[in-house]
């Protein structure tokens, strides 16, 4: 079902249609909060040359894409978040019985991503001290 | 090798809603071009629409890295208030209370513009 550590299916909000749902793409899910989800992209788009991957970008290797049941190597970027409601207008697949969800991240996986987002936080957090009053 | 030339659209197309959009030439070898079709029929698009989306992309990547969060709010979540966090299965409970103060923060970051 979908919680945290689900790789799930989702109309996922592209920069071209941030409010709206886009195209069919595999997120994280961060985290179930009723009625709302809180979910992390994926693509296996190249990322353009010379320039720098952001910080809270965790490359996934063809090995590691396919023990998570997708078939190319990805990137999730946990800088690039979207909360939704938990409705079948964003997940498609809802009623399906496994909701849409390709795979579980193993336990050692969740705990990095989690830290991995808790150093963004603070990050953003930083950064609106640094551009506040 | 791909040039392309500023020029300026008809005042005629403009939308009265809408501020002009200014156009460009691009021009590709001939084969540059073929495989842009290719490319752009790969995804159910026009070349046009194909380049300005990798446009938009590199563009939104390169704004990326200057920010720590981008957050997209669904427009149908805008008013709604997140309840209590569900619990992963066999999460401690101080991994639980760390998490919910994590997504407090994270529920809170408005949408980015």
């Amino acid at each position: 079902m979908i919680a945290e550590g689900a790789f799930v299916e989702v109309l996922v909000p592209t920069t071209e249609k941030p409010r709206q749902p886009g195209l069919a793409h595999i997120c994280y899910c961060l985290a179930v909060r009723p009625p709302l989800v809180l979910v992390a992209y994926t693509t296996s788009a190249p990322w353009p040359p010379n320039t720098p991957l952001p910080l809270g970008v965790r490359l996934f290797n063809q090995r590691e894409a396919i023990a998570l049941n997708q078939r190319r190597a990805f990137r999730l970027h946990l800088n690039r978040q979207a909360r939704m409601p938990l409705t079948k207008r964003w997940f498609p697949k809802l009623e399906a019985p496994d909701q849409g969800v390709i795979a579980m991240a193993p336990e050692r996986l969740r705990q990095e991503l989690y830290e991995m987002t808790l150093d963004l936080l603070r990050r953003h957090e930083r950064t609106i001290e640094l551009l506040g009053p | 090798m791909a040039k392309t030339q500023r020029k300026s659209r008809g005042s005629a197309a403009a939308s009265p809603k809408r501020p002009a959009r200014p156009a460009i030439t691009l021009r590709l070898d001939p084969e540059q071009y073929r495989r842009l079709e290719l490319l752009a029929r790969a995804e159910n698009r026009s070349p046009t629409n194909y380049v300005e989306t990798a446009v938009l992309r590199d563009m939104a990547a390169k704004e990326e890295t200057s920010r720590a969060i981008t957050m997209f709010v669904a427009a149908d979540a805008a008013g709604l208030v997140p309840g209590p966090l569900v619990r992963t299965e066999g999460e401690s409970d101080q991994r639980y209370a760390e998490r919910s103060a994590l997504t407090d923060k994270l529920f809170a970051i408005p949408d980015t513009d």
